[in-house]
């Protein structure tokens, strides 16, 4: 699975994704700016990418990948 | 055998998923680390089973597959300082054949408690323990922390087996530590069962030779980042002080921090310093030390 974080960020993935801070200064004043680090997101297993499409020249990388671990 | 990107994988367990996650995440990713992220359906304070016992099953499977090495680390409050390759080039020279655990601050050994609550420690009351592991030591700290450790993944499901021993031994009550019942008597048996850092020390303390305590911060170190305000971060490398193995900002030669307890304030260090993946354009990055300069008075 490879779930796409856009720079500008839709409406969607605004209230969590705070990895977004990666490409966009706006996102850098979002996290100092935010009281709450214990905000949670949901994680699904698969290969995480960052896709960029601003600005230019697009460009995508590996970030990790999420293993579900059975209980044990 | 050393350690090569081919052969060693970095690992961490989903505890938190929060804005230090990514942080982190964003340390790794600068520095060329791709990290495998094991998640399960078991939440905190069980930290035993959703940190080791998820390991323990993904580095047997990753051994199964001719991965060698592996670097564990804590998700929401490590902080990558080097590139992948400088990484294992530090691991091959420091790597004695034994799992190296970041030493923790000097007199802290946490959780030494009595009580279930999530957090709780009687740092009184672990005085004496305190002694008997630093031996004599003033200088350095042998308190081994659990957040951040790398080895040979042989090695390492070899002491977990040893782990998983004392730990049995600590809940039947047949430790062989010499001052067992002492610590029957101040350590929650509630807090064995779901603290992996605490049943690791009990095994360091009946098994010492098993663990290498990166006392001299040659590979890993804790760090109080929230209190290291310097604009050069090499700086905290060639303190002037008396005493550095001893002070919380001093990093040494480490390529991994550990900012033990995250938080924006800890974890502002990676900004501070822009150890994380860069912003793409002039414009972005003005805005984005001008955004910084606030954090610095």
């Amino acid at each position: 699975m490879s779930t796409n974080f856009s720079s500008h960020g839709s409406s969607h993935w605004l209230p969590t994704a705070s990895c977004l801070f990666l490409v966009s200064e706006n996102i850098v004043g979002y996290l100092f700016g935010s009281k709450d680090s214990t905000r949670e997101m949901i994680l699904e297993p698969g290969d995480y990418t960052l896709e960029i499409t601003s600005p230019e020249p697009s460009w995508k990388h590996s970030l990790w990948t999420v293993h579900e671990i059975p209980e044990l | 055998m050393q350690a090569t990107p081919q052969n060693t994988i970095f690992v961490t367990a989903l505890t938190h998923t929060n804005q230090d996650f990514f942080t982190v995440m964003s340390t790794a990713r600068k520095n060329d680390v791709f990290v495998h992220v094991l998640k399960t359906n078991v939440y905190p304070p069980n930290l035993w089973r959703l940190k080791m016992v998820t390991l323990h099953h993904h580095l047997k499977e990753q051994k199964s597959s001719g991965k060698e090495y592996f670097f564990f680390f804590d998700a929401y409050d490590v902080i990558f300082l080097k590139h992948r390759d400088e990484i294992l080039r530090r691991f091959n020279e420091v790597y004695n054949g034994i799992t190296i655990f970041n030493a923790d601050y000097p007199r802290s050994l946490y959780p030494y408690t009595n009580s279930d609550v999530c957090y709780a420690q009687d740092e009184l009351k672990s005085t004496w323990l305190i002694n008997w592991i630093q031996n004599g030591d003033t200088e350095t700290s042998r308190m081994l922390n659990t957040g951040l450790f790398a080895g040979r993944i042989d090695d390492y499901l070899s002491l977990f087996d040893t782990v998983c021993l004392v730990k049995s031994d600590f809940l039947k009550r047949q430790m062989p530590f010499p001052l067992a019942n002492r610590l029957y008597e101040d350590l929650s048996v509630e807090k064995v069962k779901q603290d992996d850092q605490l049943v690791f020390w009990l095994t360091m303390l009946n098994y010492p030779n098993l663990f290498h305590i990166d006392s001299r911060k040659e590979l890993l170190t804790v760090a109080a980042t929230g209190s290291m305000m310097e604009r050069n971060l090499e700086e905290y490398r060639t303190t002037s002080r008396e005493r550095p193995l001893k002070d919380g900002t001093y990093i040494g030669s480490a390529v991994l921090l550990h900012s033990a307890g995250g938080s924006v304030r800890n974890m502002g260090f990676v900004y501070r310093h822009q150890l994380h993946e860069p912003v793409r354009t002039s414009e972005a990055s003005g805005a984005f030390i001008e955004n910084l300069s606030f954090m610095e008075k």
